[in-house]
């Protein structure tokens, strides 16, 4: 891994977008924008679920409302942080960090694919008077806990390469 | 200015300040917490502001989005704002020198004056654009000053971390 971050660093590609002054901290800034918006989606879905918020919305909605935030703002984070990576591949590839980063990532992304498709398939046991509230709570628990450590280990990443 | 600049050695020789300033886990800790909760307070606001431009949640009425909403943004505020306190007095002289960090006060200082503004005059009007039509136009300023002031904040806050003695 450790040669493979080498080579990209060595692209003429990566130190272009090294040198330029501007480009690392624009790309950063829209990169947390994007991931501002996918917390805020998943932290508004949690609270609808857990009743804190949005009461008077169905699942339905809410989802309707929330997760093209998630999906869009993945589509924004994926080649602003690909981008990244290219500039400074030793930060991130051989960053154990980034791996957990990566991991949680793949983890968020699947239970919010999971959670839209059941929700599609059948709102009722989403709904508050759904019997089981088990399979709501974990879902929604583990996805904010999912998306902050996200959050948590991307701004680590500067502190442990 | 000789004030302020006592002010701001003795806010860093307090002993919290130097606590977080010699400890190798509490600024980045407390970092993380504040990056968590400023993405909660611009994500919540951004879910109003949208609102107001007419751009989302639509089918929504004004108050109730509001009453929704702004309890989140104001408890990820204090957040925020506590945390951000903590990690300003640990080195509050470079802070204040820092451009950026004052870029990003002045546009909190700009989005705080256009939530009063659209608190005291402007949402006194809500009733004729709460929902179903399109929101008054001083309403809809509103959310174009403050979405575009706290994508402002949230981009010189990053640039701070590129000019203060901190890692990138």
């Amino acid at each position: 891994m450790s040669a493979f971050a080498q080579w990209i660093s060595d692209t003429s590609l990566s130190l272009a977008i090294r040198e330029s002054v501007w480009l690392i901290p624009m790309i950063q800034i829209t990169h947390i924008v994007a991931i501002a918006m996918i917390v805020t989606a998943a932290v508004m879905i949690t609270a609808r679920i857990a009743g804190l918020a949005s009461r008077t919305q169905t699942m339905r909605e809410i989802a309707h409302r929330f997760l093209p935030w998630i999906w869009t703002g993945l589509i924004v984070l994926a080649p602003t942080g690909t981008v990244l990576i290219i500039a400074e591949p030793q930060r991130t590839l051989g960053n154990p960090t980034f791996w957990w980063k990566m991991a949680m990532l793949a983890l968020a992304v699947a239970i919010t694919a999971a959670f839209q498709v059941s929700l599609r398939r059948d709102a009722e046991p989403w709904e508050d008077r759904g019997q089981k509230a088990t399979p709501r709570r974990i879902f929604a628990v583990s996805s904010v806990l999912l998306w902050l450590g996200i959050v948590a280990t991307g701004r680590l990443i500067a502190y442990t390469y | 200015m000789e004030t302020v600049t006592e002010l701001l050695s003795w806010l860093e020789s307090t002993p919290l300040a130097l606590a977080i300033a010699q400890s190798t886990i509490a600024f980045p800790a407390i970092e993380i917490l504040h990056v968590i909760a400023i993405t909660l307070v611009f994500g919540t606001i951004a879910i109003v502001d949208l609102r107001l431009l007419g751009l989302g949640s639509n089918n929504r009425a004004v108050t109730e989005l509001c009453r929704d909403v702004l309890p989140w943004t104001w408890g990820a505020y204090a957040i925020a704002a506590i945390s951000g306190s903590l990690l300003f007095i640990s080195q509050a002289t470079q802070y204040v020198a820092n451009p950026a960090f004052r870029m990003k006060m002045l546009l909190m200082l700009a989005a705080g004056i256009n939530m009063v503004v659209f608190e005291l005059i402007t949402f006194r009007g809500v009733a004729k654009w709460d929902r179903d039509v399109p929101v008054a136009p001083a309403g809809k300023l509103a959310g174009a000053v403050s979405l575009a002031c706290w994508v402002g904040v949230v981009g010189f806050a990053r640039w701070v971390g590129f000019t203060v003695g901190v890692p990138e």
